[in-house]
């Protein structure tokens, strides 16, 4: 039978505060600064069947929250107390998203009675592989992103099994800080095994048992309720990774919802077969693992902010994630790099939403959530280090109540900048600069959040530095509802000396001594028309440094004379402006607009469904083929039929 | 000074006026008015006539007085602080803006607090001093000359100072002040480096930013204080209470405003560390609930727990305070109930206007307050009869909760106790566990206005053996700020790994912040021989965020005893979850100097009871679903040895201790109650 409200809220009070306290002893007791400034771990509390009952309340990643650990736990078949599990394969039981996230699970037993699960990962600056930290995005296969432990017992009834602890020791760069890590990581996970006797000591064993099933019941009642709120119907959406990081071509993720009373579903059918790059997401064709999900909890906990997040908010979305693409790959592709094509997948679902709800959902974000990572030797020790530089965010997407959040946007909310002053008195580094950068957000009625700049000078030889998951290089935040596209991100090495290199999209570079490094992340998009905007919002940012005249000007049809509006000139000239352009619903940018004319959707969806006809292996390179052959001109589907027709002809099977 | 008098203590707070005055012979009088939003000055004089009048004391007998208040979180809170400038290392200049990025999570519209400076008034200097302190870009003066000028043109009253690595080269920060104050009289100067020159950028530009932004209204508060009470007869200069749980005089509290924020929950700490202490208790648990939240501390061995983590206004707080801990449930949030039944408390709350339903001034929300009223746990004669309560509109608001609900109207003023209840029994068992200590060896001292209502429940629940209430529990804040020392905090910042200490290096850097503790001794006019100095260092492995503060022997620092000092950090940090893996450094070298004002407080025993108390009354009250007959006690009618069997409700000034049927409550010397399960 449930429990009354009252013994559930109890409940949850008890159980919220035990899973914090888990969290809070991993920020504090892990080594390296992960933890505490990305919030790159989890910790939460499953059922015996894996549904995640509690996550905690502002700390660890976001994903996580809704995580299903079914198939994972089915991968042991056998719990004893004491027992603790690990694995951080991506292919075993779809528990980890990519290597260097190492999972523990531990069954939690109450006199001889399995109550429930403790799971946690912790994000570990390397566990081996092709380059330090174990992620590049143009790892091929999976065997190039280091040690890969499969589903197996780390303590066996309490006792550690040290054979493995010795392989994980000889397979990682920075040994002395994975152990010091995995330290802190036992520490919270038996921390909350620990709360959970304590709980169950106060409330006993029917309580917690009973509450945790209702607490799950709880999350999926309000979570329909919210559904049920959003108009019945069918709304696609579409949008790219700016390549594939394996050749120029973009990447592709689209997302059909469909919205039937309280249930929701998403099918990403039309999605971009599998890469060979690590852009992959292993999802193992479970929408329900949480990775996906992250922009509906958002979406969820704002229409609600009572909502527990649980893995119940899953239980009435539905998910299709076709075998063999980017959203559902398989053996051997590599993943480490599944975070930019997440952010993208976030932003699909935020453009299928947006069309459903125009008036509550804000523009896209500049969805950087890169990390940017320097090694460098200390000429004291000789010894080699690896320390977080910044991290590398994009500027927020308008609201339809306020402008964008100035560099954070894209459901990286928890990520907290270093201290400069910290940066340098590690690294071999001097800061020149850490500011915003003008004209950066997407004009609208409400601004897009600006982009970072990050400039920074090599003092000492030998250094590099990795920047994961940097993407929107080409592709801009789209603004909405008459809101425009923010700018797209850059990376300069020494910008304006003769030396000067575009570095794209790279994401590991080698530095000498004295190379400045600039890098700016994409400006969010705008909401509603720009010449809407109130011209004396628009003159406040022309003091503070974040529109410029011109931009005032162009972009908002606002003239600045001195320090003041001119509200004549500002009045025809926007009447000017109105007459001459009509608004759309999505503002995507020029790059974005000549693809999409090189590529209609319709041929674009013909040319998926045609690949999808073929064996897993052989999809990439015959998109590659037909990309080569049909390159430079527009597309139509009788050109995508001709050169499929000469791919078999080239016998390609 | 004189060596005996009266010594005087005021805690402003958010609802409340608290008065706590320690007589010569040791007698202690309390007195808790309601606040008087719009004058609180004229509220304080009042309050002060009542305490004098009521309790025939001559004012002129003050001669030590220390008051603390809220009004520098309410001016940060409610944005009214001064106008200012920023001036910062060229290249840094949106540094208010990013506030190290973070957002709140789980919200598409979620963003940041707005800027105290907005950044048309941030000013980039060019300059740069490198993370050893040397510079790497000498200062630009026109940049500065040019800098002043625009803060002048915009009409700012303060300028703010915060150069990048200026903890470990003050030089460029100092030489800017000067041009400053020799350019444009008219303006202030705050620099980051006097106010706290630790690392971190964005943390020591807020505390100097809010150092600076609450100054004209402290200022403004302490003079008219001070003109206020020489108005009401005491002459004397008075002190101002700190968030690290000292005082200083009000003469330096004005550049040091910072310093002040936290003061009140560290009030209540030492006060209660004090009555413990007392009563023979040296581990305590602290329960501080008063109108907008809930403070708790742990006191180890007699020693308070410091830290330099704070948030104030959405802002982060770096300065050491006292550490407490918070749950933002107090008498006065709101409690509301969504469509399926489930409660939540907070974190919205009334505040002192409109307050409570049952205060009677417009407010209809469901308080906790009224859940407290509706069972009978409050006296509708609260603060000594200077604020009527209206039951009938506390039971309006606790109906409509209960409609919602579908319970009965005393079920439902239960209901949110109880969640109140479930929320700090999470919060303090988390205490617990983060200090790895266990609640039988503690006592839970409650105070506040609601902590002696629900103490014994807590205390059973976490299986603290014993509760102690104060005799004066609503004003233990007051008690508190005049029984602190007067004390300051240095710091040195020095970014050392213990591998690389020379000769005397640590040495240096000790009498260095000594002369500075010296110099500032003898600005409060104290004497050495009875100051204490307490030094630490804050220290971490090589590549850790995060530091810990290690309490060290002088004698460590003046001959370099590095070994003492590492194994001092190896018990300290293995306690901590940290582990032995990689070389350590020392970040900073910290100093804290205290000592007492005149003679150590000392509190009078109170009479030895001759027989059984008398009950002022018996009235119902409806408490773990059920309803009891309770006695009601005056506590200051109470007597040393007396003992008080449950249900019983004790009544003080702006608190009422509930002590449950099952428990019983004794009077120690002090007038402290102790309660204990049968």
């Amino acid at each position: 039978m449930p429990l009354d409200k009252l013994a559930l809220r109890v409940f949850q009070s008890y159980i919220g505060a035990a899973i914090d306290e888990a969290a809070y002893e991993l920020i504090h007791g892990a080594y390296s600064t992960s933890a505490a400034e990305a919030q790159d771990f989890s910790i939460g509390l499953a059922t015996p069947e894996g549904e995640t009952f509690v996550y905690p309340g502002d700390k660890g990643t976001s994903w996580s929250a809704a995580k299903n650990i079914e198939a994972a736990l089915c991968l042991i078949p056998d719990y004893q107390d004491g027992d603790i599990c690990m694995t951080n394969d991506p292919y075993s039981g779809f528990l980890a998203t990519h290597t260097p996230d190492i999972y523990l699970w531990k069954p939690i037993f109450h006199q001889g009675d399995l109550v429930c699960f403790v799971w946690s990962h912790f994000h570990h600056t390397d566990v081996g592989g092709i380059v330090l930290s174990s992620i590049s995005r143009h790892s091929t296969e999976i065997f190039q992103e280091g040690l890969r432990i499969p589903a197996m017992k780390l303590y066996k009834a309490g006792v550690l099994n040290t054979d493995i602890m010795d392989i994980i020791k000889t397979n990682v760069r920075i040994p002395e800080q994975s152990i010091g890590d995995f330290k802190a990581h036992l520490v919270a996970v038996n921390s909350a095994e620990r709360g959970v006797h304590e709980i169950i000591a106060k409330l006993g064993l029917y309580t917690f048992k009973q509450g945790m099933l209702d607490l799950l019941a709880y999350s999926e009642e309000l979570t329909k309720a919210i559904i049920a709120q959003i108009p019945d119907g069918e709304y696609f959406f579409v949008d790219f990774l700016d390549n594939d990081a394996a050749s120029d071509m973009p990447l592709r993720i689209a997302c059909n919802m469909k919205i039937q009373a309280n249930q929701m579903y998403l099918d990403f059918t039309g999605s971009d077969p599998q890469v060979p790059s690590s852009l992959n997401i292993p999802t193992g064709g479970h929408g329900n693992q949480g990775l996906l999900l992250v922009s509906l909890m958002h979406y969820f906990k704002t229409a609600n902010p009572d909502l527990p997040l649980n893995a119940a908010i899953s239980r009435p979305i539905h998910c299709i994630l076709p075998v063999g693409t980017v959203m559902n790959c398989v053996l051997p592709a590599a993943v480490g790099s599944r975070s930019p094509t997440c952010m993208r997948v976030f932003d699909v679902i935020m453009g299928c939403l947006s069309q459903a709800l125009p008036e509550k959902i804000p523009a896209a974000a500049g969805a950087n959530v890169a990390v940017m990572v320097m090694s460098y030797t200390d000429p004291k020790t000789g010894k080699h280090y690896a320390t977080t530089l910044e991290p590398i965010l994009g500027g927020g997407g308008a609201t339809p109540f306020h402008d964008g959040v100035a560099a954070n946007g894209g459901f990286a909310s928890a990520f907290l900048s270093r201290p400069v002053e910290s940066v340098e008195a590690q690294a071999p580094v001097h800061v020149h600069c850490f500011n915003l950068v003008s004209d950066s957000g997407g004009p609208g009625k409400y601004r897009g959040g600006l982009a970072s700049l990050f400039e920074f000078q090599v003092v000492e030889p030998g250094c590099s530095v990795t920047i994961r998951n940097r993407d929107r290089v080409k592709f801009r935040p789209w603004g909405i509802q008459g809101g425009k596209a923010g700018l797209p991100s850059s990376f300069i090495l020494n910008r304006g000396a003769p030396n000067e290199r575009d570095l794209g999209d790279a994401d590991v570079v080698f530095l000498e001594r004295g190379d400045i490094a600039s890098i700016i992340t994409p400006g969010g998009g705008g909401y509603g028309n720009p010449l809407e905007r109130d011209a004396e919002a628009v003159l406040q940012d022309v003091r503070c440094g974040f529109v410029s005249k011109l931009g005032a000007e162009q972009d908002y049809g606002v003239i600045i004379e001195g320090k003041s509006i001119n509200l004549n000139e500002t009045k025809k000239l926007r009447a000017r402006i109105k007459r001459q352009k009509e608004a759309a619903p999505f503002d995507f940018g020029p790059e974005r607009k000549e693809y999409d004319a090189a590529w209609p959707k319709a041929v674009y969806n013909s040319l998926t469904n045609l690949l999808m006809g073929l064996p897993i292996t052989e999809r990439y390179p015959a998109k590659k083929e037909i990309y080569k052959e049909l390159k430079g001109h527009v597309v139509t589907t009788e050109d995508v039929k001709s050169a499929w027709n000469h791919l078999s002809l080239k016998g390609v099977e | 000074m004189k060596d005996h008098g009266c010594r005087l203590g005021i805690h402003i707070g958010g609802t409340f006026i608290d008065f706590s005055m320690l007589k010569e012979d040791g007698e202690l009088l309390s007195l808790k008015t309601p606040l008087i939003l719009s004058s609180p000055i004229q509220a304080v004089a009042t309050g002060l006539q009542i305490l004098t009048k009521k309790k025939m004391v001559d004012p002129s007998a003050v001669n030590y007085c220390v008051y603390g208040s809220a009004v520098g979180v309410n001016t940060l809170i409610q944005r009214n602080g001064a106008k200012l400038c920023l001036f910062i290392t060229e290249g840094f200049g949106d540094i208010l803006e990013i506030q190290r990025m973070r957002v709140p999570v789980f919200d598409l519209y979620s963003r940041r607090p707005v800027a105290l400076i907005p950044r048309d008034r941030v000013m980039e200097i060019k300059e740069r001093i490198s993370s050893d302190g040397s510079i790497l870009t000498p200062l630009g003066e026109s940049s500065v000359t040019k800098a002043i000028e625009q803060a002048i043109d915009g009409g700012a009253e303060g300028i703010v100072i915060c150069l990048l690595n200026a903890h470990m080269n003050p030089e460029h920060e100092l030489k800017i002040k000067k041009m400053v104050l020799k350019q444009a009289s008219q303006v202030f100067v705050c620099c980051s480096t006097e106010v706290w020159p630790e690392a971190k950028e964005y943390e020591r530009a807020i505390a100097t930013i809010i150092n600076a932004y609450i100054q004209p209204s402290l200022k403004y508060y302490i003079e008219s204080m001070g003109k206020m009470l020489k108005e009401a007869r005491i002459d004397v200069v008075p002190y101002i209470t700190k968030s690290n749980g000292g005082v200083t005089s009000v003469r330096r509290a004005r550049t040091a405003c910072v310093k002040t924020l936290c003061s009140g929950p560290a009030a209540g700490v030492v006060g209660a560390a004090y009555v413990a202490k007392v009563g023979g208790y040296k581990n305590i648990l602290t329960l501080d609930i008063n109108s907008r939240g809930t403070e708790m501390a742990l006191v180890t061995e007699g020693q308070l727990s410091y830290t330099d983590e704070a948030e104030v206004g959405g802002f982060p707080l770096f300065i050491p305070r006292v550490r407490t801990s918070s749950i933002c449930i107090g008498d006065s949030s709101t409690v509301r109930a969504d469509a399926s039944g489930m409660l939540n408390i907070g974190p919205e709350n009334a505040g002192a206007d409109p307050g409570p339903a049952c205060y009677g001034l417009g407010g209809t929300e469901c308080t906790v307050t009224d859940a407290l009223l509706v069972c009978g746990l409050l006296d509708s004669n609260f603060a000594d009869g200077q604020l009527g309560l209206h039951p009938n509109l506390a039971e309006e608001s606790i109906e409509r909760l209960g409609q919602r609900l579908n319970l009965h109207l005393k079920e439902a003023a239960w209901a949110v106790i109880e969640i109140a209840l479930a929320e700090l029994y999470a919060g303090l068992s988390r205490l617990f566990s983060r200090e790895a200590v266990r609640p039988h060896n503690y006592t839970l001292v409650a105070f506040g206005s609601a902590g002696p209502l629900i103490g014994c429940f807590l205390a059973e629940e976490l299986k603290i053996p014993r509760v102690l209430v104060p005799m004066v529990p609503g004003t233990l804040r007051a008690l508190g700020s005049i029984v602190s020392e007067i004390k300051e905090n240095f710091t040195k910042t020095v970014m050392l790994r213990l591998s690389d200490v020379k000769n005397d290096q640590l040495n240096r850097f000790s009498n260095e912040l000594k002369r500075q503790a010296l110099k500032w001794l003898a600005e409060e006019g104290i004497s050495v021989s009875d100051s204490t100095f307490r030094f630490s260092v804050g220290m971490r492995y090589v590549g850790q965020s995060f530091g810990i503060e290690v309490p060290l022997d002088e004698s460590w620092l003046t001959h370099g005893n590095l070994g003492e000092i590492s194994k001092a950090f190896y018990n300290v940090s293995s306690q901590a979850g940290a582990s032995a893996i990689a070389p350590t450094e020392i970040t900073s070298i910290r100093l804290v100097v205290s000592t007492y004002k005149g003679t150590k407080p000392q509190l009078k025993k109170i009479p030895k009871a001759v027989g059984e108390p008398e009950p002022m009354a018996v009235k119902p009250v409806y408490y773990r679903r059920g309803q009891y007959m309770c006695k009601t006690y005056r506590h200051k009618a109470l007597s040393y040895g007396h003992t008080l069997n449950g249900p019983a409700l004790i009544m003080s000034d702006g608190s009422t201790l509930l002590i449950a049927g099952g428990f019983h409550g004794n009077v120690d010397y002090y007038g402290n109650i102790i309660v204990e399960k049968e």
